[in-house]
């Protein structure tokens, strides 16, 4: 019965809501709903049923062309509370993302600029306190997304993206790229003053970094749009940014600090141990709790 | 089953004839006229609906809300000028018979 449901549903996106839609709604809802009724007490099995019901739908075009409405550029109105809790939840997220980045980064071009006038204890505590703050930045938001997901169905979801992604003005969408082109050069002019190995290494990886939490975080909308490729929302997505994570600690600390490259190896394991830990810990209170 | 391209010029003298038997909704308009076809032909949903629309705005069947198993439903009426309708549209329909078989060899 659900698929029936989110079938309507789904042909109903996008169509403004009045009166005349509404009923009509209403009324193809409890039509297919009696088909359904009927073909399962004739023995249809209720997947053969729903195949019969939905492949009986025809095209919704059809009626909104009769009733002179067309589809699209119609503003969302979005009432019920989870939807409204879910699209602010996003909004958070999005901004923590950027925002966390983008302290981060900041943080490492500082360390270039702080290096330079020789202030090196300062600037090894500010980017390992910048590291800190990414990393509780992105447990929060892995917590977050999860917890959510599992109030509202996963197709919910994906419908609530797309009204969020129409309603988001531009200048939200640009808040992340910016701070990142942002951070970019800052890192690069700072950076090319006290030019090594290691710095070059660095910018190599910050700007890897970059691209792919860009392309994580703008969620295949702006960035990837443009490229023309698409990611499965936090899937291979996620795993893109896991990786880089370790990777980019190992470079961070190998620049800021005195330890050897195998000491930093071993201290981006535990790094990347423990955040896992706590995330997979935090999960399992959740659960537990529930 | 027959292909709603042909039928199209005659879903609404379809749907006319079932609510000039009386009132109906939805659900039993489809299947009466799936039962009246010998299942050779089933409207779908949306061709129904645009039907009813139609009809409803040339003034040829007016609705209103009714209860039916505990469910809303909006049921259909055929106005007079429906019936007229309905009657021009089974002359044409008669005239096109009639023409049409003069091409048709089997």
């Amino acid at each position: 019965m659900d698929i029936i449901i989110n079938y309507i549903d789904s042909m109903f996106t996008g169509i403004p809501v009045t009166n005349e839609t509404s009923r009509l709604r209403e009324d193809i809802t409890a039509n297919m709903t009696d088909k359904y009724d009927e073909l399962v007490k004739e023995g249809k099995s209720g997947n053969e049923a729903i195949g019969t019901v939905i492949s009986e739908f025809g095209s919704i075009d059809e009626v909104l062309s009769e009733m002179g409405i067309t589809r699209g550029a119609v503003p969302v109105v979005i009432t019920e509370a989870p939807e409204k809790k879910y699209l602010s939840h996003i909004r958070t997220v999005s901004l923590l993302a950027a925002a966390g980045t983008g302290i981060l980064i900041l943080g490492i071009a500082l360390m270039f600029v702080l290096q330079y006038h020789t202030y090196e204890k300062v600037v090894s505590l500010f980017t390992i306190f910048a590291g800190i703050v990414f990393i509780f930045l992105s447990l929060f938001i892995r917590v977050g997304f999860r917890q959510k997901y599992t109030e509202i169905s996963e197709k919910a979801v994906t419908v609530l993206k797309s009204k969020y992604e129409a309603g988001r003005s531009l200048t939200l969408k640009m808040v992340f790229p910016f701070i990142c082109i942002f951070a970019v050069l800052f890192a690069l002019f700072s950076g090319v003053r006290n030019f090594d190995m290691f710095s070059f290494i660095f910018m190599i990886s910050v700007s890897l970094n970059l691209a792919v939490t860009a392309f994580v975080y703008t969620e295949k909308r702006t960035l990837a749009g443009m490229i023309g490729v698409t990611v499965p929302h936090l899937k291979a997505a996620d795993i893109l940014r896991e990786l880089t994570l370790p990777y980019f600690m190992c470079v961070l600390m190998s620049v800021t600090t005195g330890y050897n490259q195998f000491e930093i190896v071993v201290i981006a394991v535990v790094v990347y141990v423990i955040m896992h830990l706590c995330v997979g810990l935090f999960d399992t209170i959740r659960e537990n709790a529930k | 089953m027959i292909s709603s391209d042909i039928i199209r010029g005659y879903t609404d003298t379809m749907i006319l004839f079932i609510v000039s038997c009386g009132d109906s909704y939805g659900y039993e308009i489809s299947k009466q006229i799936k039962d009246i076809s010998d299942d050779n032909y089933v409207m779908k949903e949306t061709t129904l609906y645009s039907a009813l629309t139609r009809l409803e705005k040339n003034g040829f069947i007016t609705s209103y809300s009714g209860m039916h198993d505990g469910r809303k439903r909006t049921y259909y009426r055929i106005t007079d000028e429906g019936s007229r309708y309905y009657k021009e549209k089974c002359e044409e329909w008669e005239l096109t018979k009639k023409v049409i078989d003069n091409f048709i060899e089997v």
